[in-house]
């Protein structure tokens, strides 16, 4: 039987809940998404995000992840 | 094309979704397929899967049994603030549609956040109580990423017993929750026979993972 090993972080990917300060719609992101967030604001009505939106990461599986289980 | 989102999305079932005629969301729907406008026809054919006894209320009508379960098909028109129909003039199809807990459930990949964004407007202008639920970033490249494949057939039952109990028992752990003579002694076997077996099938699964 084979395993492929994926040597890169997806699988071990966080989420981190965003709640948005304007909206407050709240939101399961990942890392790289919160980088976009950050950078470019709510993509629902667009106000400004900060650290302080973004709560800190936890743990739960992606779909990548749930793939390669 | 650049890093994709892939954006899961609830709904309510209530117009404009499709379904809002069809079922009123308390019977989980999965396995949701739908073709497209055909010519001038301005009508759509949805399918989904769900309990056999589904108490439908529309036109929907039984085109497999699989036993408890079964396929649904109905047709419906095309309406123009339908999730599906936002989805259409974006050039996205929805990649996994579902309704659970009365809330249409869809999950679509747009290629930039301005696409994303400008479905979500779509989605929003007909629906307020639009809820994104989950918005997953794909971050890597062919190039980030560095795939083997081991074959964990290379290990012996034996290799694959002994490395199992070390790994369960904390061996590999630092600081180590088990030693070497305590679980050699757990699986019966001398301690350097247990080291013999431990450095094997290290060997073999190093050798793939390092080449």
């Amino acid at each position: 039987m084979s395993v492929r090993i994926e040597c890169e972080c997806m699988t071990d990917a966080q989420t981190h809940t965003f709640v948005c300060p304007e909206c407050r719609r709240s939101i399961e992101v990942d890392d790289a998404m919160r980088a976009t967030l950050l950078d470019a604001g709510c993509v629902v009505c667009g106000a400004a995000v900060t650290e302080a939106d973004i709560d800190n990461p936890s743990a739960a599986s992606t779909p990548t992840a749930d793939r390669l289980s | 094309m650049g890093p994709g989102i892939r954006a899961e999305v609830s709904l309510p079932v209530s117009s404009p979704s499709p379904f809002a005629e069809v079922v009123d969301g308390s019977t989980p729907i999965y396995s949701v397929a739908r073709s497209g406008p055909n010519g001038d026809a301005d009508t759509v054919v949805y399918e989904f899967i769900t309990d056999r006894d589904l108490q439908t209320a529309g036109d929907a009508d039984v085109v497999f049994d699989y036993g408890t379960k079964a396929a649904y098909r109905f047709e419906t028109p095309c309406h123009g603030d339908s999730p599906f129909t936002v989805l259409d003039r974006h050039g996205i199809p929805a990649a996994e549609t579902t309704i659970r807990d009365g809330r249409l459930i869809v999950t679509f990949h747009a290629a930039d956040l301005p696409t994303l964004r400008s479905v979500l407007d779509g989605f929003q202008e007909s629906c307020p109580d639009m809820k994104v639920l989950q918005l997953l970033q794909s971050s890597s490249t062919p190039e980030e990423s560095d795939l083997v494949t081991v074959d964990r057939s290379d290990l012996t039952e034996r290799q694959r017993e002994v490395l199992t109990a070390a790994y369960e028992a904390g061996y590999f752990d630092h600081p180590k929750g088990a030693n070497a003579g305590e679980v050699a002694d757990s699986l019966g076997i001398d301690r350097s026979t247990f080291s013999e077996h431990v450095a094997a099938a290290q060997r073999k699964l190093l050798s793939t993972v390092l080449e």
